[in-house]
């Protein structure tokens, strides 16, 4: 049942560096926890773990890169997703593989699938009444593969509505070349068959993912001020009649978001957030309508400068 | 990390200028009440909140709540001062205001401020009032 668990799906960027100390979202619903000394690249690699996959996710301590603290590697449950395992057993499958200079002792990569009873969200420190049906760990030396598929002895709790599958592991040392671990075909069912991993359409994934994060960037250009993308840029039609009132752009979003989410504006041609004109000879400042923007869609209003046309680039991010 | 609060209560995280809703189920949100329960104070919105569509009047509606002797003191003040003049010739090619424009409250407190003052307090807080009537 996890959207994005064969790692598809990237809108964000297909190679992402991740700061030290930072909880950052990074393939599609997947987000990762970095600690001290931890720059930490999470990206696509153009084969999957088995022949059927397209792709997989790598993640990767930086070379030279000091800090030992654990990693967290994580894809939050929605309310709607932990309602659908309840009072069931369940069972959590993926595939991983790891790298020459992969450090964690015993190469111990931790597994678990926590729930709890509050609000749906990141697990932080754990869920409120938290339970742990799912708790494992494996253990791959470097240049290694391994697939985990288990299941739960007991059954999630039938008022669970938050919940989170969680990896962890602990780098050791000062990373290599390539401390890096790969991972592939996350699949969480109810039941204690664990079957064969689904190979969603792209499409049908990518639509699945976009309630939770959406952007008018065509889907391989990463979100960023400055992109020189116009492709899918929202276009402020300001023809030159300066009394027009009302001037921006409404953004439908591609598919109604989990809540109002949180809008990033970016200039498609300088470094900053703001509409700039299709002549490229100016910007006009941007701002979002709250009256107007919501689960459904967005509107960037624009502050009058014309008369021209205005581009201006957008990113809606309603992650939990 | 910083925020600026809006007046209609979403914030904007100063970072990357990212506009917040006020949604509880908003990760970002659920961050910025974590940031103020330290405690942090916001930015204050300075005077306004963001330009907003919504907020413009039309003109010829704000020209109609100004009366024949009102209009004839404010043009008189005008002729002698160039940045009263620059802002109704503004006023005229946009054909609206944003009232809650740092212009707008600039011009409000130009003209309720002098001795005597153009308008009275009570006449500019009556021709500045936002229509309540959102007119994209």
């Amino acid at each position: 049942m996890l959207d994005n668990g064969g790692f598809e799906v990237w809108q964000r960027g297909v190679a992402l560096t991740i700061p030290a100390s930072v909880t950052a979202y990074t393939a599609d619903r997947w987000y990762i926890t970095t600690g001290t000394g931890q720059i930490t690249t999470v990206a696509l690699f153009n084969a999957g773990l088995t022949s059927r996959s397209r792709y997989q996710g790598l993640v990767q301590r930086n070379p030279g890169q000091t800090g030992t603290s654990t990693v967290v590697f994580a894809y939050p449950l929605t309310t709607s997703e932990c309602v659908r395992l309840r009072g069931a057993k369940i069972s959590l499958s993926f595939l991983a593989n790891t790298g020459p200079d992969w450090s964690p002792t015993s190469g111990t990569i931790t597994y678990n699938v926590y729930f709890g009873t509050g609000t749906e969200g990141k697990r932080g420190a754990g869920f409120t009444g938290e339970t742990n049906p799912i708790t494992g760990t494996i253990n791959l030396p470097p240049v290694n593969s391994g697939s985990v598929a288990v299941t739960s002895s007991g059954t999630v709790a039938t008022n669970v509505t938050q919940g989170e599958v969680r990896l962890t592991w602990t780098p050791v040392g000062p990373a290599g070349a390539a401390d890096v671990v790969a991972f592939d075909n996350f699949q969480l069912e109810s039941g204690l068959v664990i079957t064969e991993f689904e190979y969603a359409p792209f499409h049908t994934m990518l639509a699945l993912c976009q309630r939770h994060y959406c952007k008018t960037f065509q889907y391989d250009v990463p979100p960023a001020q400055n992109s020189g993308s116009r492709l899918g840029v929202l276009v402020s039609p300001f023809d030159g009649d300066i009394t027009t009132s009302g001037v921006g752009q409404a953004w439908r979003f591609p598919s109604p978001m989990r809540i109002a989410p949180t809008i990033v504006t970016y200039n498609p041609n300088v470094a900053n957030a703001n509409w700039r004109n299709n002549a490229n000879s100016g910007d006009a400042a941007a701002t979002v309508v709250t009256a107007f923007t919501g689960e459904n869609g967005a509107f960037i209003g624009q502050t009058v400068a014309g008369p021209e046309y205005y581009v201006i680039h957008a990113s809606a991010d309603a992650s939990l | 990390m910083t925020y600026t609060l809006y007046l209609d209560g979403s914030v904007q995280r100063d970072a990357d200028g990212a506009w917040i809703p006020a949604d509880a189920g908003n990760a970002d949100w659920q961050e910025y009440q974590t940031w103020l329960a330290v405690p942090n104070t916001p930015t204050p919105a300075v005077g306004d909140s963001p330009p907003d569509p919504t907020n413009w009047l039309p003109g010829m509606e704000f020209l109609s709540r100004i009366t024949d002797a009102e209009y004839n003191a404010i043009m008189a003040d005008a002729a002698l001062n160039i940045q009263m003049m620059r802002w109704i010739e503004m006023l005229r090619m946009r054909g609206q205001i944003d009232l809650y424009s740092q212009e707008a409250i600039d011009a409000k407190a130009y003209l309720t401020g002098g001795s005597p003052p153009i308008l009275t307090t009570e006449r500019a807080d009556i021709i500045f009032a936002d229509p309540g009537v959102d007119s994209p």
